[in-house]
């Protein structure tokens, strides 16, 4: 292809943050009509690069050129300018506006006012063009989750782009509009109109992309042609860059005895939205792994297991009992805690030293007299400190001076004050180094073995492999079936994953 | 099916609220008082409508961005003082009321780089200068400069004086400066652009809208539009007053939330901030006309507040809850 | 290693409040005669310990990011209402006194009930409260005849231990005892938490919504008892009482160092922030400097402080 027939490259761009790296050295050219496919993990840096190129951050390193352009000012206004449209990971509408003023928030050209009819005749035509049951004058605050998704995506769409850069568009779309999306991409795709997409679900991206680049850590691993040859299994060796025969996740042996009692049971979760009828059980001193993709209702379910969201129906019983009101404080009781898979919005306290951070929970154990006594406080955070080998100048330090894997230690940690029962755990081991993450995920092991029920949501399956005793797994808000220790495999959670629901009756039948 | 759509289309106004309870009193006042069509009692009505809505105007803009502004009072008084000074030392009165205004303006640019660019909270930066300002006020009022500040040219006091097609002057002045503000909040994208920030911030950065700029020029509409409240103040009384806007910030804000505003940001329009004025004003009036003690206004008014924001809260919540978001 | 492990690093901003109520201190004890006389000393100290009351509740608030902007109509209503009870009702006046405290913090507490429970923006909630309040203050003081107040009522503010005027004991004890309690203390150490991130205080088993109810009620309580001292004190009800003193009291806290964010300040900073407004009013009154510049001063030092704090915070946040 010639040089004509690029819409954006990338050369040889890095970032920093501090001393933290988040981009290497990245190279990588986007033809015109291409839909071009940005894969890795959590924290491979594919949104670090979203940022750069649509002008949210500048790059530390490298040149970022946009249709023979080189972006010399980095400013969402300039990048906007260059023909490059956006849609972000986290959903970002006004929901104080109504649809068609989300779709068309811009100028046209130098206009002052706003052409409110036409607006709105095109935005109507916009949604047909996705069979969507919306009104354009309907205020967004109005709409489901996933309308207001869609109303994101068709304000990148309507942006007369030649650029479009979609981050993990579909996480809160269900299969139809998923597939409108899918169509509409590949009628831009025909129009020249070049496209990158970043998605979880590999499975997607082999359908739709024609070339896939893999992040890992940061640095740029390849691109890849979608052929014939492309596999899935390909891509995910290159994303995680480890053959999973060699892994250094050694698969788990299950040690549960059938005899084993019941810590903790579920029964008929439901939520108003996403989550149907859900119950399971866990014996005492198990891991159950549990996993959807994004979107199945995983997060949910954990958020509401802790009474942190509402529910509309359902019960948990905890060790033969049951729960009469599931709200935090009362699980805590019960000796219930919850590991949170956002440290800086819900998790710790940034603000706070870590000494205060780790004895949250168990504060009221901390006292001698009834007041609080400094020196249980230092005991009980040195203790963690040192079981935990945490990296610290010093417990008075606020958490933002830890590294990442620090952090996650630290949070453990005051999860692990109250010494709990049973541990709700979500994303143990997100974003965070590859040695904090194996010594988090032996120190779970142990603690199951002493006698802790866990649950572990994860979206990173080797790590459910390594844990599980068994796995539990989340399709479209429903429990889709549990496997058993000895046949967990990627192949086996992400057939229940990603199938729908008729086809799972079939797989059942069958297996 | 048709009937319906007006109906919410009505309904999705942020004012409707305000405007509904402005029409009730005007038609229980209209029916219940003789006197209230009186052309004494209209032009009162006036004259205290006319500059209290243009300071909720300017609050009501910061409103919509989800910020407010407690110094308009001051402003409010220092510019009419300002204006009052300017004019016994025999400047034109033309360039006397620009000048007024300008230092009114000023001052919300003040509050406005406070706010914008030295990143303080709206309600520290405004406390402060209310203060600064109210204490400029009190020194003046109280010097012996405060003796002078009277006999105003004619051609002034003809902006609350005299009438046009049966209104003051300022009132058409108010009138005038609602609807230029109106018709661009509702037809403009310079207009949207409060919308959008005042809805989601960081979305509106990552957009590329420029936050900082509109939040410093808020600002300064805000001080701007207090300057000519103060002025049509003095205008309409003949005289500066050490008390002139005292403590009025509170009335504008209420006013502005009843009107349809959300300190939470993103909602509200100038007709609200004209009904939600209109609305307090009436009030005001039905307890005199009706000789009911108007001490109650202050209960009713805070009851009246506090049931708008519950009742707005608990919408909210039902909704995020359907949405199954918490 | 353990020892390192325990170092604590000072830091500046944290002492603002203090550093600058030194230095006022000391400005005026050194260019003037009379600030340093123990009269003038007593008389700041006596105003200051009455508007103290109103401040407890409205620190624990401000610690949790929450406000009551309904502390001054409060202040302001208490009186009147203990007034009303006893000098037009006849009631006895520890009845009376009972009575609007408990009334007051009735009202308080609903005020939180409904920030909380349906999760509103404090400052909206109260802003309604205030007006409310204040309407029932002025139908109030309209409702009995105004005269001044029997010697009984008027002795409240006027009783000594010892030498002492007995709010001034009060408040250095309360501030000793609170100092403690907000460090110390489980229930009071978890504003704190609450103040910093209340969602996650949630997830951790802090009864977020309760503490911040009582917070409320206490804030309408402790200002309702700060009215009727206050009220005693000028031994005649009027409707000027707390006037503005939620804006003082914000100055108050902010210039102690609480963060209107919340999961700052303490009962001594709000007290610092307090002495320090009443020491300028004091000094530049010696001064015969216009009483209006004081104000004039006042927010000048308000904008100052947070000016200061912010940009110490992000050079911290650099670091």
């Amino acid at each position: 292809m010639s040089e004509k027939d690029i819409a954006l490259e990338i050369r040889n761009v890095a970032k920093n943050y501090g001393n933290i790296k988040a981009l290497r050295d990245i190279s990588l050219t986007v033809h015109k009509g291409e839909i071009h496919a940005l894969l890795g993990e959590n924290g491979a840096g594919k949104s670090t690069l979203i940022k750069i190129i649509s002008g949210e951050i500048s790059s530390t390193e490298g040149t970022v050129v946009v249709n023979g352009k080189k972006l010399t000012t980095f400013h969402p206004t300039v990048s906007r300018s260059m023909g490059v449209a956006v849609v972000h990971q986290e959903l970002s509408v006004f929901e104080n506006m109504t649809v068609y003023e989300n779709i068309f928030p811009y100028t046209e050209g130098k206009k002052a006012f706003v052409p409110k009819k036409k607006l709105i005749q095109e935005a109507q035509k916009s949604i047909e063009r996705f069979g969507l049951n919306i009104s354009p004058t309907e205020k967004v605050s109005n709409l489901t989750a996933s309308a207001q998704q869609m109303v994101e995506i068709l304000r990148a769409l309507s942006e007369n782009a030649n650029i479009i850069l979609l981050d993990e568009p579909t996480s809160g779309l269900n299969a139809k509009e998923t597939e409108a999306l899918m169509r509409i991409l590949r009628q831009l795709r025909e129009e020249g109109i070049s496209i990158i997409y970043i998605s979880h679900r590999i499975a997607e991206i082999v359908q739709i992309s024609d070339c896939v680049s893999v992040l890992r850590d940061g640095c740029y691993m390849g691109t890849f042609v979608n052929d014939e040859s492309l596999t899935e299994h390909m891509l995910i060796s290159h994303m995680v860059g480890r053959d999973f025969e060699k892994s250094i996740y050694a698969k788990k042996v299950s040690a549960i005895k059938d005899d084993t009692p019941v810590a903790f049971e579920v029964q008929g979760f439901t939520s108003k939205k996403g989550i149907e009828d859900v119950s399971f059980s866990v014996r005492k001193g198990e891991i159950l792994g549990v996993v959807g993709l994004e979107g199945s209702g995983t997060a949910e379910l954990s958020r509401m297991l802790f009474g942190l969201q509402s529910r509309e129906k359902g019960e948990i019983y905890f060790e033969g009992n049951k729960i009469p009101h599931i709200n935090p404080t009362e699980m805590i009781r019960h000796g219930i805690m919850y590991l949170s898979n956002n440290r800086k919005d819900m998790g710790l306290y940034f603000n706070m030293s870590i000494m205060d951070n780790v004895v949250t929970p168990s504060l009221n154990s901390m006292t001698s007299g009834g007041l609080l006594s400094e020196h249980k406080m230092q005991d009980h955070t040195l203790e963690f400190v040192n079981e935990f080998s945490i990296v610290l100048d010093s417990i008075y330090d606020k958490p933002g001076s830890m590294s990442g894997g620090n952090q996650q230690k630290a949070m453990l940690s005051v999860c692990l004050g109250v010494h709990p029962k049973v541990m709700i755990i979500n994303e143990p081991t997100r974003g965070i180094d590859v040695g904090a993450k194996l010594e988090i995920l032996q120190f779970l092991d142990k603690l199951a073995k002493e006698g802790c029920t866990i649950l572990c949501f994860s979206s990173d399956l080797p790590e459910i492999i390594t844990l599980s005793d068994r796995v539990l797994i989340m399709n479209s808000g429903k429990n889709a079936g549990i496997i058993e220790c000895d046949e967990i495999s990627e192949t086996s959670i992400m057939h229940l994953a990603v199938m729908d629901m008729k086809e799972r009756a079939a797989w059942n039948e069958n297996s | 099916m048709k009937l319906k759509m007006v109906a919410q289309k009505v309904k999705s106004f942020d004012c409707f609220f305000s405007f509904l309870v402005c029409v009730f009193f005007f038609v229980c006042l209209a029916v219940g008082s003789p006197y209230f069509f009186n052309q004494q009692n209209i032009l009162s009505l006036q004259a205290s409508i006319a500059p209290n809505t243009m300071l909720a105007v300017g609050m009501m803009l910061l409103i919509i961005m989800g910020m407010f502004d407690l110094s308009v009072g001051s402003i409010m008084g220092f510019s009419g003082i300002f204006c009052a000074y300017l004019l016994t030392r025999n400047l034109p009165v033309i360039v006397a009321v620009l000048i007024a205004l300008a230092a009114g303006a000023a001052i919300g640019a003040l509050n406005g780089i406070l706010v914008a660019y030295a990143g303080i909270s709206p309600l520290i930066v405004t406390i402060g200068t209310q203060f600064i300002f109210r204490g400029l006020c009190e020194l003046i009022m109280t010097s012996e400069l405060a003796v002078s500040l009277t006999g105003f040219p004619a051609s002034f006091l003809e902006f609350g004086n005299t009438r046009f097609l049966g209104l003051y002057p300022m009132t058409w002045i108010m009138l005038l400066v609602v609807i230029i503000f109106q018709v661009i909040l509702m037809k403009t994208y310079f207009g949207k652009w409060f919308y959008y920030i005042g809805g989601n911030k960081s979305s509106a950065t990552t957009m590329g809208f420029p936050v900082k700029g509109m939040t410093f020029l808020a600002f300064t509409i805000s001080g701007l539009m207090s300057a000519l409240g103060g002025v049509m103040s003095v205008a309409r009384s003949q005289a500066a007053s050490r008390y002139l806007g005292n403590g009025i910030q509170v009335d504008i804000l209420i006013a502005c939330v009843v009107g349809g505003g959300s300190l939470l940001g993103g909602k509200g329009g100038v007709a609200g901030a004209l009904t939600g004025t209109i609305f307090l004003i009436l009030l005001d009036n039905a307890f005199n006309l009706f000789g009911i003690n108007s001490l109650f206004k202050g209960v009713v008014i805070g009851g009246i507040l506090m049931l708008v924001v519950a009742v707005d809260g608990i919408v909210a919540l039902r909704r995020m809850k359907a949405q199954g978001k918490i | 290693m353990e020892r390192k492990q325990l170092k604590r690093h000072i830091k500046w901003s944290d002492y603002t409040g203090i550093i600058l109520v030194v230095l006022v201190f000391m400005l005026f004890a050194l260019t003037t005669d009379t600030f340093l006389s123990s009269s003038n000393i007593y008389s700041i100290l006596y105003g200051v310990s009455i508007q103290f009351f109103a401040v407890i509740g409205f620190t624990f608030l401000i610690i949790m990011g929450e406000i009551d902007l309904a502390v001054g109509s409060t202040y302001c209503l208490s009186g009147i209402f203990v007034g009303y009870l006893y000098a037009a009702e006849g009631w006895p006046l520890w009845l009376a006194i009972v009575v609007v405290l408990a009334a007051c913090g009735m009202f308080g507490y609903a005020v939180g009930v409904l920030v909380t429970r349906f999760r509103l923006n404090s400052m909206m909630v109260t802003l309604g409260s205030m007006s409310f309040v204040a309407g029932v203050a002025a139908v109030m003081f309209n409702s009995f005849v105004q005269t001044t107040y029997s010697q009984q009522y008027r002795a409240i503010a006027k009783w000594k231990i010892g030498q002492i005027h007995w709010t001034i004991i009060g408040m250095i004890l309360i501030t000793i005892i609170l100092e403690i309690c907000l460090k110390r203390v489980p229930v009071f150490r978890k504003m704190y938490y609450i103040g910093n991130n209340g969602e996650t205080s949630l997830l951790y088993g802090i009864k977020v919504d309760r503490i911040k109810r009582i917070a409320f009620m206490l804030s309408a309580l402790t200002a309702a008892l700060g009215g009727i001292i206050s009220t005693s004190r000028i031994s005649y009800s009027s409707l000027a009482t707390g006037e503005g003193l939620e804006f003082s009291l914000i100055t108050a806290c902010v210039v102690g160092g609480a963060s209107l964010d919340g999961g700052r300040g303490s009962i001594l900073r709000s007290l610092l922030g307090m002495l320090l407004l009443a020491m300028l009013t004091n000094g530049l009154s010696i001064y015969r400097i216009d009483p209006f510049i004081q104000n004039i001063v006042t927010g000048a030092i308000l904008i100052l402080a947070v000016f200061v704090d912010v940009r110490l915070d992000k050079k911290g946040a650099r670091a």
